[in-house]
């Protein structure tokens, strides 16, 4: 099986996947974020296929592909709001964890253990890809950005994001996330394996999709949430690309 | 014997419900409306037969809150304004006078005019009947909002929800319980949430008067060495009247009939507007401050007087009830409209980050007022006369405290700038 997957990263996760639903836990950074990430995905979402989010069920009829959905934080939500979910994870205690999790919130969606590029061997298509957090996590971005390309219906959407690589980014990442505030186990991060934006577009553009928009998630410290910026993409950022025929 | 156990037989419904309201008093009722016009689904609970079947054309019973702007733009999104209006009465001035006893009313007067925050009244008065009526009509005609009658007796966590279990054996099974059963909240007492409770050895005297001369929209808080009098008029000659007095003679002057009680009334009331008779119901009631401390429990979250309750002194009551509204509708709508599972801690405690301050700083600053001005002290007397000369040439701080009147500070939910959800 040819893959990008990180074989030392998958394990990493592993370790910590028993606490993704636990807010207060070892993902706390990451339900931090959930309001302001899915505030981004839905506003894409509804853009890219005129959907009105005030409506029950907005994101009926629409395929959507979690690409690294770990417990499931964002598999969920779409769920909530009428999308067919399919989640995937090269984790297999991520995808465990996600099953029993979605079965006790009574949610159906299709959780896999695989990878990006076995769902291109299997011929699946998707409207929406949700590919968040993830690309800094893969041995070979491109090729994983390209599986994404191949998995997407024309006209389809790819909404992704990752962490920025500067100075700024390793002091607030590495040092502050993981050392200092503790949000996560040292060793999450790599720092050299964050992606400068130009570099993301870049992936993107060769990956054959078209990028249409970029956002900062800015941490506000004095009101201790987050926000999104359309300046400030110096640590943690977001994308929308599509796939124009 | 058959006949009676088949009587006894009672076929238990099951029933879903994004969320279930306790309490159909004016919070729930208010809480009710706006979230039933967001398209989630409420089941509004109470046991009391009569808040559920609330009776058309309920007499006057001088029963009234001074709505503030923010509370009035609530009910504008909501679209229950134009009706609560046609019987509402415009409060146009504020006047605040530090009496000394049997020498009538200070030199030193503070008087907030609307017009030093806009075109608006600063507040208007409606009718507790009015309100409730209002209410009941628009609830009872709403296809997202489902009424049960009956008393909640326990509720338990189930999977990702909470099931809630009245006492003829239905169950309703919900993401989040919304407590507005009041002071003293059952709810929130089977959740283990403790109060604090601050006694003020205070009785709090409520009626409505009827006087010879028209009010003219002013109302008046006479701080009088035996506590606080605020008169807030009302349609035609009537007027709301809170008298705050001591426990012990506050007691007594609630006991008294009509005629005694007026009698003692009149010297701190004034003859300023003529001859007066009591028009209203009269209630009593000790003052304490009760705050609960948490605002949220396990798929939980109190809301108005099951959170906390303040003494009538600046009738906030209900205005802090809809702040607490506007915030939880906000967080639970912007949460189910994101696809989030409205019941985690994570939501509520968007909630509960938000009201937490704004309630404090409300309640000790009502707190602070009291402990000033119903002290017959001769320093804290020339303190608070300069103090209120001094607030009233200083334009910043009147302005801030006529805001602060007007529900117009602090961060503001959607909902309380006018804003639909």
């Amino acid at each position: 099986m040819k893959t990008t997957v990180d074989v030392q990263e998958i394990k990493k996760f592993q370790d910590m996947a028993a606490e993704w639903w636990d807010p207060t836990g070892k993902f706390k950074p990451l339900h931090m974020l959930n309001p302001c990430r899915l505030d981004y995905i839905n506003s894409q979402i509804a853009y890219e296929f005129d959907r009105d989010l005030t409506e029950n069920l907005p994101f009926e009829g629409l395929k959507v592909l979690d690409i690294g959905c770990g417990g499931g934080l964002l598999s969920e939500p779409m769920a909530r709001l009428g999308a067919e979910v399919v989640g995937a994870d090269a984790a297999e205690r991520n995808i465990k964890v996600a099953k029993v999790h979605a079965e006790e919130a009574a949610l159906d969606i299709d959780y896999k253990h695989t990878t990006a590029e076995d769902l291109v061997s299997d011929g699946m298509k998707f409207d929406v890809i949700l590919n968040m957090e993830v690309v800094e996590h893969v041995s070979d971005p491109l090729t994983f950005i390209t599986a994404c390309q191949q998995l997407l219906n024309e006209g389809g959407l790819m909404v992704c994001s990752t962490i920025n690589r500067n100075p700024k980014s390793y002091i607030m990442a590495i040092i502050g996330a993981e050392h200092v505030m503790r949000w996560l186990p040292k060793g999450t991060h790599e720092w050299k394996k964050f992606i400068k934006p130009n570099e993301l577009y870049e992936y993107i553009e060769l990956s054959g999709l078209t990028p249409v928009d970029k956002k900062g998630f800015v941490f506000n410290p004095f009101l201790w949430s987050w926000s999104l910026s359309k300046k400030d993409l110096s640590v943690n950022y977001v994308t929308a690309s599509v796939n124009k025929s | 014997m058959d006949n009676h156990k088949f009587s006894r037989l009672h076929i238990t419904m099951m029933y879903n419900s994004d969320i279930v309201i306790i309490g159909s008093g004016l919070n729930g009722l208010t809480l009710s409306l706006v979230l039933g016009t967001t398209g989630l689904k409420v089941a509004l609970v109470d046991g009391n037969t009569l808040a559920t079947d609330y009776l058309s054309n309920q007499k006057f019973d001088g029963k009234a809150y001074a709505l503030t702007i923010a509370s009035q733009r609530l009910l504008k999104a909501v679209n229950i304004w134009p009706a609560l209006k046609k019987n509402a009465q415009p409060i146009l001035d504020i006047k605040v006078t530090d009496g000394h006893p049997g020498a009538g009313p200070s030199p030193f007067i503070m008087h907030f005019n609307h017009n030093e925050i806009g075109d608006d009244p600063i507040a208007y008065m409606v009718e507790d009947r009015h309100l409730r009526q209002g209410f009941n009509d628009r609830i009872n005609v709403s296809n997202n909002i489902m009424r049960f009658n009956g008393n909640v007796i326990d509720n338990k966590l189930e999977n990702n929800e909470n099931q809630v279990f009245l006492e003829n054996g239905d169950i309703i099974n919900t993401k989040v319980i919304l407590a507005c059963d009041g002071r003293g909240s059952p709810t929130a007492k089977r959740a283990g949430i403790l109060f604090r409770n601050k006694n003020y050895q205070q009785q709090a005297l409520v009626t409505a008067l009827e006087h010879e001369k028209n009010h003219n929209g002013v109302a008046h808080q006479f701080f009088m060495p035996l506590g606080p009098l605020a008169i807030l008029p009302l349609r035609k000659n009537n007027s709301s009247i809170v008298w705050v007095l001591s426990k012990e003679v506050g007691e007594q002057t609630s006991k008294l009939n009509n005629n005694d009680f007026l009698e003692k009334l009149r010297p701190a009331f004034g003859n300023f507007l003529g001859d007066i008779k009591v028009s209203g119901e009269r209630f009593s009631y000790p003052l304490n401050l009760i705050t609960a401390d948490s605002f949220t429990g396990e798929r939980l979250a109190l809301v108005g007087d099951a959170a906390h309750s303040i003494h009538p002194l600046a009738g906030q009551g209900f205005n802090q009830g809809i702040r607490d509204i506007a915030t939880i509708a906000e967080v639970l709508v912007d949460a189910y409209r994101r696809g989030e599972d409205i019941g985690t801690k994570n939501v509520l405690n968007r909630y509960s980050a938000w009201r937490r301050f704004d309630s404090k700083s409300l309640s000790s600053s009502t707190d602070f007022f009291n402990t000033l001005f119903s002290n017959d002290n001769s320093y804290l007397r020339l303190g608070r006369n300069l103090g209120m000369g001094l607030i009233n040439n200083t334009s910043l701080l009147k302005q801030f405290l006529i805001r602060e009147a007007t529900g117009l500070t602090g961060d503001q939910p959607r909902l309380l700038q006018g804003i639909t959800l």
